[in-house]
C-alpha cells in the first residue's frame, strides 16, 4: 500500500536544481525555515490514522505547508454527525468511505499532493507497513488503546516518529514518540553568534588557506593607519594573532611541542570511541530520558554523564578500564592546553590594542573570552550522544567527520554571519569558508567511499546530506522521548519541578479521566450522562492512576462528570487547534528544526494549558 | 504591566480596585464559569446562542479563513466578511478555503462563497472593501466583530470604532447601554500568535498596548544591508531603501511596493547588486514580499489562532469567557507554549483610559505647523492625518481636501495670531481643542497651553 521509495532516492530527487529557487507559494514559510527545510517538507511522507475532524484538520496543515505524500487510513463511512463535524466531508460524502472522501477533498488544498487513501484500521496500517517502506512520520488521531501500542511499538521498531493526539469535547492532548531524532538547529537563533557558531569558524585551529590569506592581505598590521586598522574583520584578528604566538617559535617551541604530543594522544583516544552506534546504547537511552523531558539543558548534561560512567570495556571491547581513563585525563589536558592557548591570543591582541579602542578588537576579544569561558569540550556535541541510529548513513558520516578531524581539524561552517568591515576582505573571507567547506565535504564523501564496509556502499551516500552534517555539525543535537507504553502511563509522568506542577497536575486528572474514558467506552456502551457510569469511569481512572504509579486524587468527580458530558459533543475549535498544534510538531520533526514537544501536551480549552513530562 | 499567570484570580485584577472604572457589563458578566461543571450544562441552550449571533470577521486572510470555518462548523448562521485583498500564490499555503484557480479574485468573496457551498443554510456575506470604507452602521450590526488583520493601522482604526460604537454620548450611558460590541483581535508572526478578547471599557484596547506591536518599519539591519549583504533579501532593501531615493530624486514619488513598475525597477537593481556579491535568489515574487514587508506565515499557527478566537466567540455567547485572562499568547517555536495573560488598561490610554486628555506645552510663536507635526510624532497619539477644531472653527483640517486647500494658510502663522485667547493671562493662556483624526477614527479634548 506504500511507495516503495527509499529514503536515499528521495534525497537524491531533492537535489533537482529547479526547485533551487523559492516558489511563491511557499515564499512566506521559508522565510522561517529555509529552502532546504522546505524540500525536506515537500519529500516527506505522512501516514494519518483516522480521518475524522482532527485528522482532516492535521492533514489539511500539512498539506498547505507542502507535504506532498500523505497516507490516509481510516475504516469507517461517513455520518451526517461527521459531515456536521468535519469541514472536509460535505453533506454529499454521507455514505462513502471516509478515507477516501476526505483524500478527494483535500486535493484541492495542494495540486501537487499525492493523497492515498486506505479503508482499514490502524492494525490494518501495522500489518501493511514493512521496514523498508520509509516513512517521514505516523500521526494517530483514533483508535482503541491496544491498536494505539501497537502501531507505536511498529513505529518505535522503524525509528519513525509518532504523534498521538486525541479531542474529546473540550480536553485532548498530544503524546509524541521519536527514539532518536537529529535537530539542525542552525536557523533558530537568527541574529546572534552562538557559541556553536564561533567554534565552526576555526580560529584557534585555522585551516591553512585561511592562515595563507589573512597573512598575505594583512601582515604586518603595522603597514595600516587606523582608519584601515578598524575595517580588519574581527576573525583575521585572531587569526593573525594566532599566527604571532606560533611565529616566536624559539621561545615556545617546547611549549608547542608538548601541545601537539597531547592532542595527538587524544585524538588516537577519541578515534578509540568513535560514535557509539548498535544496540547496546539502548539501556542508558532509557536512563537518560527522564531528564531529557524536564529540560533539554539538563538532558545533555544527563546524557553525557552517563555516557561517561559507561566503563570503558563495554564502550570498547578491545580498550580495558585504564587505558580509557588515561584517554579522559589527556582529553582535559587537552581542554587545558586550548585554554592556555586562548589566553595567549587574548594577551596579544590585547598588546597590539594598546592605545586604540576599534570595535573589531573589542569582538574579536569578546568572542575569545566566550570561547575561554565556555565550560564544556571544543568539539561538536553531537559526536557526544550516545546515538543508537538505524540509520546507518548518519552514524557513519559522522564517524568519518571524527577521524578526519585528526587530520584536517572539524568540518568549517559554511555560512558566516555578522561579519563586518571592509566589503571586499569579508566577501573573500566567505568565499575561503566555502572552498574549504567544500574541501571538508569531499574528503569526508573520500573517506567513505574508501571505507571497507559491506551494509551500506560509500559512494550511495549522498554528498547533500554529508554536507548537511558538516556545515551543521556544530549545532547538531539529538532529541528522545520515552517509549509509549499504554501500561506505563504512556510514556508521560509527573514533573517534580514544583514550578510546573499545578498546571501539570491539572492536566494530569484531564490525561487520566480521557484515558479512562476511552477503556471504559472499550468495555462497555453508552457512557454519557448515567451515574452509574459515572462512579465506574472515576474508579477506573483511578485504577489507571494507580497502575501508572500516579496519585489517585489526580482525578476528581469533576474531570469524570466533565468528559461525560462533552464526549461525544463536536466542539469544531478543539479540533483544528489540536490538528493544527500536531501538525506543527509534525512540521518540526520533518525538518529538524525548532524544539519538538518531547513531552505529553495536555490542552483544555486553549485557556489552561500544561506540560505533563 | 503583563501578568504571567495562566489563570489570574478576578480579585488580583487592578480594575476592580479602581474607583470609577466600570463593571464588566457585556455577554460575559456572568462569567466566572470557569470551571467544568458550567461547561455543558445546558449544551442546546447555549448552542442556540451561538447561532443566533451576528458576527462580522474583518480580513480574509489564514486566520480569516480559519476563523470563518470554524463559526461555520459551530453553526453561526449570520456572518460577514470583508477585506479589500485578492488572492496571491503566496497565500496559498494557509488560507485553506482557496486554490489555484481562485487567484486575482476577491478574498472576502471568494471565501463567502466558499463557505456558502459548503454550509447551505449558513448566510455569509462577503465585502470587498476596506474597513476604513465602511459606515459606523454597519458595524454596530454586528455583536462581535473578529479581527484577523495584517497591520497594526488597520487595528487601530478598527479598535478606535468599537470604542465609537460602544460610547454613543460618554462613559455614563456606555455603561448602561445594553449594547457594548466585543472584538476578538487575532495576529500571528511565524510560530507565534496571539488572540485577544477587547470588551470596551473592560479590557485593555489595542490602544492600551499599541507599544506591544512591533514596528512595521524596516526588517533588516541597515549596516548589513549596506555593506555586507549576505542573502537575496539584503540585495532586494539596498536597491529599495538607497538607490531608489537617491536614483529618482523623487521624481516618480515614494516608492510604491503594489506598484509593478516600481518592483520590477527594484528588481533589475537587486539583481544587479545580488550578482555582484555573488548571492542566488532574487525573484520577483521576493521583491514582492520584502516591499510589501511581508510577516512569515505558516497554516499551522493561523489554525490555531483563528480558530482559538472562533472559540472564543461561542465561550463570548455561551457567557463562559474568562472575564480576566483575556489575552491567549502562543509560541511554537520550542515545544508548545500557550499562555493566558491578564493585561492592564492604561490609564492613560487615548482610547479607553479616563486619564486620555491630552495637554500640549507650545511657544504662542510657534507657526501651527509645528503643532502638527508634534501631533504625528507624538508618542501617545501618533496621528496620521491630524485635524484641528477651536471653537467649532477649523483650524487646520487634512481632509477633506477642499477644507485642507482653505486651512493650509494656517500652517505657517504663528499660534497666538490664530488662536486669540484671553487676554488677561501674563505669561500663558489655555485652548481647549478638538483633535480628530479621520486615519484613525480618533476625537478627543486637547487642551493647548500657550506661554
Ligand atoms: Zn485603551
Amino acid at each position: 500500500m506504500l511507495g516503495e521509495t527509499g529514503p536515499l532516492e528521495q534525497e537524491n530527487a531533492s537535489c533537482n536544481p529547479e526547485e533551487e529557487t523559492p516558489q511563491a507559494r511557499y515564499l512566506r514559510q521559508v522565510s522561517i525555515w529555509g529552502n532546504s527545510a522546505q524540500r525536506l517538507l515537500q519529500h516527506a511522507r505522512v501516514a494519518i490514522i483516522g480521518s475524522a475532524s482532527v485528522g482532516a484538520e492535521v492533514a489539511k496543515c500539512l498539506l498547505l505547508s507542502g507535504v506532498n505524500d500523505i497516507l490516509l487510513v481510516d475504516d469507517a463511512r461517513t455520518t451526517v454527525a461527521d459531515s456536521e463535524q468535519n469541514f472536509f466531508l460535505p453533506p454529499e460524502a454521507v455514505g462513502e468511505w471516509r478515507a477516501l472522501a476526505l483524500a478527494q477533498q483535500l486535493q484541492r488544498l495542494n495540486p501537487f499532493a499525492r493523497i492515498q487513501a486506505r479503508v482499514g484500521s490502524a492494525r490494518t496500517f501495522a500489518a501493511e507497513w514493512t521496514s523498508h517502506q520509509r516513512l517521514s512520520i505516523v500521526i494517530v488521531t483514533e483508535s482503541t488503546q491496544s491498536q494505539v501500542q501497537l502501531v507505536a511499538d511498529r513505529c518505535w521498531e522503524a525509528t519513525t516518529p509518532l504523534l498521538i493526539l486525541r479531542v474529546e469535547g473540550l480536553v485532548g492532548y498530544i503524546t509524541p514518540q521519536f527514539p532518536e531524532q537529529i535537530l539542525f538547529q542552525r536557523g533558530q537563533h537568527p541574529g546572534a553568534l552562538s557559541l556553536d557558531c564561533l567554534r565552526a569558524m576555526r580560529l584557534i585551529q585555522p585551516f591553512e588557506t585561511l592562515t595563507a590569506w589573512c597573512l598575505q592581505r594583512f601582515w604586518p598590521l603595522s603597514q595600516w593607519d587606523e582608519a584601515q586598522l578598524a575595517q580588519i574583520p574581527w576573525p583575521v584578528l585572531i587569526v593573525l594573532a594566532r599566527y604571532a604566538i606560533q611565529d616566536e617559535s624559539s621561545l615556545h617551541r617546547a611549549r608547542t611541542w608538548d601541545r601537539e604530543i597531547v592532542r595527538t594522544q587524544a585524538m588516537a583516544a577519541a578515534r578509540r570511541a568513535p560514535v557509539q552506534t548498535s544496540e547496546r546504547n539502548e539501556s542508558f537511552t532509557e536512563g537518560f530520558v527522564e531528564g531529557a523531558l524536564e529540560s533539554p539543558q539538563r538532558a545533555i548534561s544527563e546524557c553525557c554523564r552517563v555516557h561517561d560512567a559507561v566503563p570503558g570495556d563495554e564502550r570498547d571491547p578491545g580498550d580495558n578500564t585504564d587505558e580509557s581513563t588515561d584517554s579522559k585525563l589527556q582529553l582535559d589536558q587537552n581542554q587545558r592546553a586550548e585554554a592556555l592557548l586562548l589566553e595567549e591570543i587574548m594577551e596579544r591582541l590585547r598588546e597590539w590594542q594598546t592605545n586604540r579602542r576599534l570595535s573589531n578588537w573589542t569582538q574579536a576579544l569578546a568572542m575569545l573570552r566566550r570561547l575561554a569561558n565556555a565550560t564544556d569540550r571544543m568539539e561538536p556535541s553531537i559526536l557526544r550522544f550516545p546515538l543508537s541510529f538505524r540509520d546507518e548513513t548518519m552514524t557513519r558520516i559522522l564517524r568519518a567527520i571524527r577521524v578526519l578531524s585528526d587530520q584536517r581539524g572539524w568540518p568549517v561552517c559554511r555560512e558566516l554571519d555578522h561579519l563586518s568591515g571592509d566589503a571586499v576582505a569579508v566577501a573573500a573571507l566567505k568565499r575561503l569558508y566555502q572552498e574549504q567547506a567544500d574541501r571538508d565535504v569531499e574528503a569526508v564523501c573520500e573517506f567513505l567511499k574508501s571505507e571497507d564496509i559491506d551494509s551500506v556502499q560509500g559512494d550511495l551516500i549522498p554528498t547533500h546530506l554529508v554536507r548537511r552534517v558538516c556545515s551543521n555539525l556544530f549545532f547538531m543535537t539529538v532529541r528522545r522521548t520515552r517509549r509509549y507504553s499504554f501500561l506505563n502511563g504512556c510514556g508521560a509522568s509527573i514533573p517534580s519541578n514544583s514550578e510546573r506542577l499545578p498546571q501539570a497536575r491539572r492536566s494530569a486528572g484531564w490525561f487520566l479521566a480521557l484515558h479512562a474514558y476511552d477503556g471504559y467506552q472499550e468495555s462497555t456502551t453508552g457512557v454519557q450522562g448515567d451515574a452509574d457510569h459515572s462512579i465506574g469511569l472515576l474508579n477506573e481512572a483511578q485504577r489507571l492512576a494507580e497502575s501508572w504509579g500516579w496519585s489517585s486524587d489526580l482525578v476528581t468527580p469533576d474531570h469524570v462528570r466533565h468528559i461525560q458530558q462533552t464526549a461525544g459533543r463536536a466542539e469544531p475549535a478543539m479540533a483544528v487547534m489540536l490538528g493544527a498544534l500536531a501538525a506543527q510538531e509534525a512540521i518540526k520533526l520533518i525538518i529538524q528544526r525548532f524544539e519538538p514537544l518531547a513531552g505529553n501536551f495536555g490542552i483544555r480549552r486553549a485557556r489552561q494549558y500544561g506540560l505533563l513530562c | 504591566m503583563v501578568a504571567l499567570e495562566s489563570a489570574p484570580p478576578r480579585s488580583s485584577s487592578m480594575e476592580t480596585r479602581r474607583e470609577g472604572w466600570l463593571p464588566p457589563k457585556s455577554f460575559s458578566s456572568s462569567a466566572m464559569a470557569f470551571e467544568p461543571k458550567c461547561d455543558a450544562a445546558s449544551a442546546s441552550e447555549t448552542e442556540r446562542v451561538a447561532r443566533s449571533m451576528r458576527v462580522l470577521v474583518a480580513g480574509a486572510g489564514a486566520l480569516g479563513c480559519e476563523i470563518l470555518r470554524t463559526l461555520a462548523l459551530y453553526g453561526v448562521k449570520e456572518i460577514a466578511v470583508i477585506d479589500m485583498d485578492v488572492i496571491e500564490e503566496s497565500n496559498l499555503n494557509r488560507q485553506s478555503l482557496f486554490s489555484t484557480e481562485n487567484i486575482g479574485q476577491s478574498k472576502a468573496l471568494t471565501a463567502a462563497a466558499a463557505l456558502r457551498e459548503r454550509f447551505r443554510d449558513c448566510d455569509v456575506v462577503g465585502y470587498h472593501a476596506a474597513i476604513q470604507d465602511m459606515p459606523l452602521d454597519f458595524f454596530r450590526s454586528f455583536q462581535v466583530i473578529v479581527s484577523g488583520l495584517d497591520s497594526v493601522e488597520a487595528r487601530r482604526w478598527l479598535n478606535s470604532c468599537i470604542f465609537h460604537i460602544a460610547r454613543p454620548v460618554g462613559l455614563e450611558s456606555a455603561r448602561n447601554a445594553s449594547y457594548a460590541p466585543v472584538l476578538i483581535d487575532g495576529g500571528t508572526e511565524g510560530l507565534a500568535g496571539q488572540a485577544r478578547t477587547i470588551r470596551p471599557y473592560e479590557t485593555a484596547c489595542i490602544e492600551c498596548t499599541v507599544d506591544l506591536y512591533a514596528n512595521e518599519g524596516t526588517q533588516y539591519p541597515l549596516c548589513t544591508v549596506v555593506g555586507t549583504p549576505r542573502e537575496p533579501e539584503h540585495c532586494i532593501e539596498y536597491a529599495a531603501s538607497a538607490l531608489w531615493p537617491s536614483q529618482h530624486n523623487g521624481s516618480l514619488g515614494p516608492l510604491d511596493p503594489y506598484n509593478a513598475e516600481h518592483i520590477e525597477w527594484v528588481y533589475g537593481r537587486a539583481r544587479q547588486r545580488a550578482e555582484q556579491f555573488g548571492i542566488d535568489g532574487v525573484t520577483v515574487s521576493l521583491v514582492k514580499h520584502v516591499l510589501q514587508h511581508s510577516v512569515p506565515a505558516v497554516a499551522t499557527t493561523n489554525a490555531f489562532i483563528g480558530a482559538a478566537c472562533a472559540l472564543e466567540v461561542v465561550k463570548l455567547a455561551n457567557g463562559i469567557s474568562h472575564p480576566d485572562a483575556t489575552w491567549l499568547a502562543f509560541n511554537g517555536t520550542s515545544g508548545i507554549c500557550i499562555q493566558s495573560l491578564h493585561i492592564d488598561r492604561r490609564r492613560s490610554c487615548p482610547i479607553c483610559g479616563p486619564e486620555s486628555r491630552i495637554t500640549i506645552h507650545m511657544s504662542g510663536k510657534a507657526p501651527l505647523r509645528e503643532l502638527v507635526e508634534l501631533l504625528r510624532t507624538h508618542p501617545e497619539l501618533r496621528c496620521r492625518n491630524p485635524s484641528l477644531v477651536w471653537a467649532y472653527r477649523p483650524i487646520y483640517m487634512s481632509a477633506p481636501r477642499p477644507l485642507e486647500e482653505v486651512t493650509r494658510q494656517n500652517l505657517d502663522k504663528p499660534l497666538n495670531q490664530i488662536l486669540i485667547g484671553n487676554q488677561n493671562a501674563e505669561n500663558s493662556a489655555e485652548f481647549i481643542l478638538t483633535l480628530t483624526d479621520s486615519g484613525l477614527r480618533l476625537s478627543r479634548e486637547m487642551h493647548l497651553i500657550l506661554h
